[in-house]
């Protein structure tokens, strides 16, 4: 199992879209995904779990992944959200 | 695939299944709507319904959402209710649909639940 604290920095934060794009890189991995904030554990799996963090712009998160590819999923979604989500900013 | 009806006042449903698609970056198969106008003959939406709903069947069954519980698109739904086949929603909101859209599997009964938990939960005052 591997955990990873992250910080989202676009201007929207994890707004829906962003939600949807994170959901579906982690759908595409085969390890279990969590994104953690404070106390809230949330299958990264589910958009709408996603969205109940709530997670504005600076906020930091952990990102928790186990499983035969969890190495790949974790680099995956750092990149996305240091990539501003594809949104330029 | 379980299909998906959303019957609504004005074009309530047209525009969630548009809102619904474009955060998921994908306009969803087998979800169709239906705006009801009760100042219409009632009577025609019945067989329109009966084809949307035949339409969206595909052996897993299909869930109807609607707006207001009561109101002449739910009322209009009673009779289309089968047992785990073809069952009825109220109180839809864009959370529910789109827990429905994304999660969707093949067991209607879940489907409901958690479609109806979803939209329980973004109701919140912050």
């Amino acid at each position: 199992m591997i955990k990873k604290k992250m910080k989202i920095i676009n201007k929207l934060g994890l707004h829906a879209r962003a939600s949807s794009k994170l959901t579906q890189l982690a759908c595409s991995f085969n390890s279990k995904i969590f994104l953690i904030k404070d106390e809230n554990k949330v299958n990264a799996k589910s958009i709408m779990e996603v969205l109940m963090l709530a997670a504005g712009k600076n906020t930091i998160i952990f990102v928790e992944a186990e499983g035969v590819d969890e190495k790949e999923a974790i680099s995956s979604i750092e990149k996305l959200l240091l990539n501003y989500f594809g949104e330029g900013e | 695939m379980i299909g998906i009806l959303l019957v609504t006042h004005g074009e309530i449903g047209r525009s969630m299944i548009d809102c619904a698609a474009h955060i998921l970056d994908n306009y969803p198969i087998s979800v169709e709507s239906l705006s009801i106008n009760s100042n219409n003959d009632l009577h025609q939406y019945n067989d329109i319904i009966a084809k949307k709903i035949k339409n969206l069947e595909s052996g897993h069954g299909v869930l109807i959402m609607t707006d207001i519980y009561g109101a002449t698109p739910c009322n209009l739904l009673n009779k289309f209710i089968q047992k785990d086949k073809v069952e009825v929603v109220t109180g839809i909101n864009l959370p529910m649909l789109i827990k429905a859209i994304s999660d969707r599997k093949d067991n209607i009964k879940t489907l409901i639940t958690d479609s109806i938990e979803c939209a329980q939960k973004n109701i919140k005052k912050i």
